[in-house]
């Protein structure tokens, strides 16, 4: 592939473009950017592949983390495409296949390897071994390194390392699209003949920004050190994975309580290290058979203590099928959260935390959608206003006082429709004098209303104005009765809504 | 006088907390002595009626519903002894109910600020089954997390009763079961058992010349007490104060004056 044109092809406006070309390809006249239809008229024989960002940028980041064998501070600069151009800053966005490299903070690690000159030597070497082509550069910015490595006049080893102090001077004679611009800055600064960082470095500031936006003075200034741009590096994390593999297989629950025990404790001090604790647990025990079974606990707060944790999966041990017995067990921590260093042990305030290990418990035999906390929300519709939902699900109670108006203790979901009997009076102001509910006769002696309740119009729904009333029966049972009128038909219906005290 | 009868007063009711701790097998500290755990229901007749001087924490109460008709007056019971709780200790009430038991309505979080309960000291727990709901109370109860555990249950039993019995006892926590009586009844081990029946309020002034409700008016009886006697209290919720009251005798002839049955 290394010596024959060869393109990775994109789809962008439902024609085939160019997308990366290597070198020979680019020796033919195929730039980046072209219709695939032109390449192939220059260059009939031209071999090309889909190009497959995610798939580019997980080997990316698989560079990466070889690459903190030279120092611990690394990281990638992206690798971007037209769609995701568009979502951001535009000015700041790079397009094509020059986006992709890794940054390797070398600040006091290269004397490691003797230095500067030897270090990269072994990298783009070693790169080379692995199957990729590669250019290096040094320099005293983050942006002059990039423009140096890629458009810097390469020695044979292909790396370049530009003295301390000598930014400005290395970085001159470049192309313009070495400060990591746009193309459609990069065109526009071609247009009137600003071809070299030189160019625009001979230029006053004000101009420039006037002209082409805060994004090229950006650029510029972080090539030649005068703001600093730093790496953000991303730091090797040891995966919270424990594992045991037993000798001979277990198979009664005693002995996978053990195994989870000791799991716990070694995962408990990967967990201390990292300063986390676990959200949720996966227990997987391996068959001999090769089945697998798993087994989920899930807190609602992070948790590093060894028999906490363990009490977690208390109830769900017991009918674990041992099948011809279990011949391994790992434990992950799928989930984790930030908990604090030394706060181990359980904090001092021993009654709420029972009652989360409590709710833990609950949630892990019955799931969570079985707790419910009450909420009380703003809104007229008594539906809306107040509802028991899961307590997952973040919310603030609003602090309506229901001091003066008086609301049910327990309300029907939905609201039954009743059966009216006999003349119900037509005037606005009164419930039925009788009506039958779920079988049972209802006679009104004492009632109260109405309190009209408008739909909430922004919702759409179609519940129409509904006038409830308070009523209280000869048998001394007290509703919360509505008439519902629906704007369109004439008819009125009557439901009980809740039940009053 | 006075000071003899308080004097008599104190050594009976430390009397009675040695014996309670004798009867529940703990060995007495200062701390005990003093304050017994009770939950005041703030009705002063009630409270003196009860051994304890009050609704005795570290046992298990039971409320029965007599009929369809006074779910909300039981629920509403259920809530102000909660209340009363709540406003006294601290910690999250679990509520657990059964979702088969849903047709009776769903508790409406906004007369819970009547009943003053804030929403968030209220945890409800929606079950299938009597025994997971049963199981959860006393896995609650053992784990001292909640403040008080309350279990709407349809169907129990002696055993299951006194097990929920000891777990509250040893937690010196309260546990109540709130039960519809028409669906079945059972022995059971609870310290007291009540039953809540709604009755015809008694407007009163601007209401009943409008012919509006007045406050709920309910009919409490406590038809077994351990170490006490039963009794029948008229109560009337304060919906204005939220909160409950002796009711004031009828002044106008008899309760059910105006009932007539037309069903």
């Amino acid at each position: 592939m290394h010596n024959k044109p060869f393109a990775l092809v994109t789809e962008r406006h439902g024609q085939a473009i160019l997308f990366a070309t290597n070198a020979i390809a680019e020796q033919e006249g195929l730039n980046p950017g072209m219709k695939l239809a032109d390449a192939r008229a220059i260059f009939p024989k031209l071999s090309v592949e889909p190009t497959q960002i995610q798939k580019d940028k997980a080997m990316l980041e698989k560079i990466r983390i070889w690459c903190s064998r030279y120092s611990p501070w690394t990281s990638s600069s992206e690798i971007q495409d037209e769609q995701e151009k568009e979502k951001k800053d535009p000015n700041l966005m790079l397009e094509g296949p020059g986006g992709g490299g890794i940054w390797i903070d070398a600040t006091g690690c290269s004397h490691l390897f003797g230095g500067e000159e030897i270090m990269l030597t072994d990298l783009v070497n070693k790169i080379n071994q692995i199957g990729f082509i590669s250019k290096a550069a040094i320099a005293e910015t983050r942006g002059a390194a990039w423009a140096l490595a890629r458009y810097g006049q390469n020695n044979q080893k292909n790396w370049t390392i530009a003295p301390l102090g000598t930014a400005r001077e290395t970085l001159a004679p470049l192309p313009t699209a070495a400060l990591r611009l746009s193309s459609t800055t990069r065109l526009n600064l071609q247009k009137v003949g600003l071809h070299t960082i030189g160019d625009l470095l001979k230029l006053p500031r004000a101009t420039l920004s006037a002209r082409y936006g805060t994004a090229l003075l950006k650029r510029l200034d972080a090539a030649i050190g005068k703001v600093s741009e730093s790496i953000s590096a991303v730091k090797y994390k040891e995966p919270l994975y424990v594992r045991i593999s037993f000798s001979e297989p277990i198979g009664n629950s005693e002995d996978f309580r053990a195994a989870l025990e000791k799991m716990l404790i070694l995962l408990c001090q990967k967990m201390e290290s990292q300063g986390v604790g676990a959200r949720r647990l996966i227990f997987t025990l391996y068959r001999v058979d090769g089945s697998i079974e798993r087994r989920l606990a899930s807190a609602t707060h992070p948790i590093r203590d060894v028999t906490t944790l363990k009490h977690l999966f208390n109830d769900r041990i017991n009918d674990i099928d041992p099948g011809f017995g279990v011949e391994e067990t790992t434990l992950f921590a799928e989930r984790t959260e930030a908990l604090g260093g030394t706060q181990a042990k359980l904090s001092d305030d021993g009654k709420s935390n029972n009652f989360t290990l409590l709710i833990d418990r609950l949630t892990n035999r019955f799931g969570n959608e079985k707790i419910l906390s009450p909420r009380i929300t703003e809104s007229h519709i008594p539906e809306r206003a107040g509802t028991l939902s899961s307590i997952t699900e973040k919310h603030r109670n609003t602090d309506i006082k229901y001091k003066n108006i008086i609301r049910p203790v327990r309300l029907l979901y939905p609201p039954e429709e009743v059966e009216t009997i006999g003349l119900v009076s037509k005037l606005l102001v009164e419930p039925p004098s009788v009506f039958r509910w779920r079988k049972v006769l209802h006679k009104i002696t004492l009632s109260q209303g109405p309190e009209r309740i408008s739909p909430e119009w922004w919702r759409l729904g179609k519940t129409g104005t509904r006038d409830y009333f308070q009523v209280e029966d000869s048998r001394g049972q007290r509703l919360w009765i509505f008439r519902e009128t629906n704007q369109g038909s004439k008819t009125t219906r009557w439901y009980v809504h809740g039940l009053f005290s | 006088m006075i000071n003899n009868r308080t004097n008599c007063r104190s050594a009976i009711s430390d009397l009675r907390a040695r014996i309670g701790q004798i009867e529940r097998g703990k060995k007495s500290t200062k701390l005990e002595f003093i304050s017994p755990s009770v939950i005041r229901t703030g009705i002063t007749e009630l409270d003196s009626h009860l051994p304890d001087g009050g609704l005795t924490l570290g046992a298990l109460h039971e409320i029965t519903i007599p009929t369809p008709a006074d779910t909300a007056a039981a629920t509403s019971f259920c809530m102000s002894l909660l209340s009363s709780l709540l406003q006294t200790r601290k910690g999250i009430a679990l509520w657990c109910q059964n979702s088969d038991m849903l047709d009776t309505g769903e508790i409406y979080p906004p007369c819970l600020i009547q009943h003053g309960i804030a929403p968030d000291r209220l945890i409800f727990l929606r079950l299938k089954r009597d025994d997971d709901i049963l199981w959860a109370m006393e896995e609650a109860l053992h784990s001292h997390g909640p403040a008080c555990v309350l279990g709407e249950i349809a169907h129990t039993n002696l055993t299951k009763t006194r097990r929920l019995q000891t777990a509250a006892n040893e937690a010196d926590l309260p546990a109540i079961i709130l039960h519809p009586g028409w669906q079945g009844t059972w022995n059971s081990a609870a310290a007291t058992r009540w039953r809540i029946k709604t009755n015809q309020s008694r407007p009163y002034g601007l209401a009943k010349t409008l012919n509006e409700p007045g406050n709920p008016l309910w009919q409490v009886e406590l038809y077994r007490c351990r170490r006490g006697a039963p009794g029948i209290w008229k109560m009337e919720f304060q919906n204005e104060k939220g909160n409950l009251s002796l009711a004031a005798p009828a002044s106008n002839g008899p309760d059910n004056s105006c009932s007539t049955d037309i069903a």
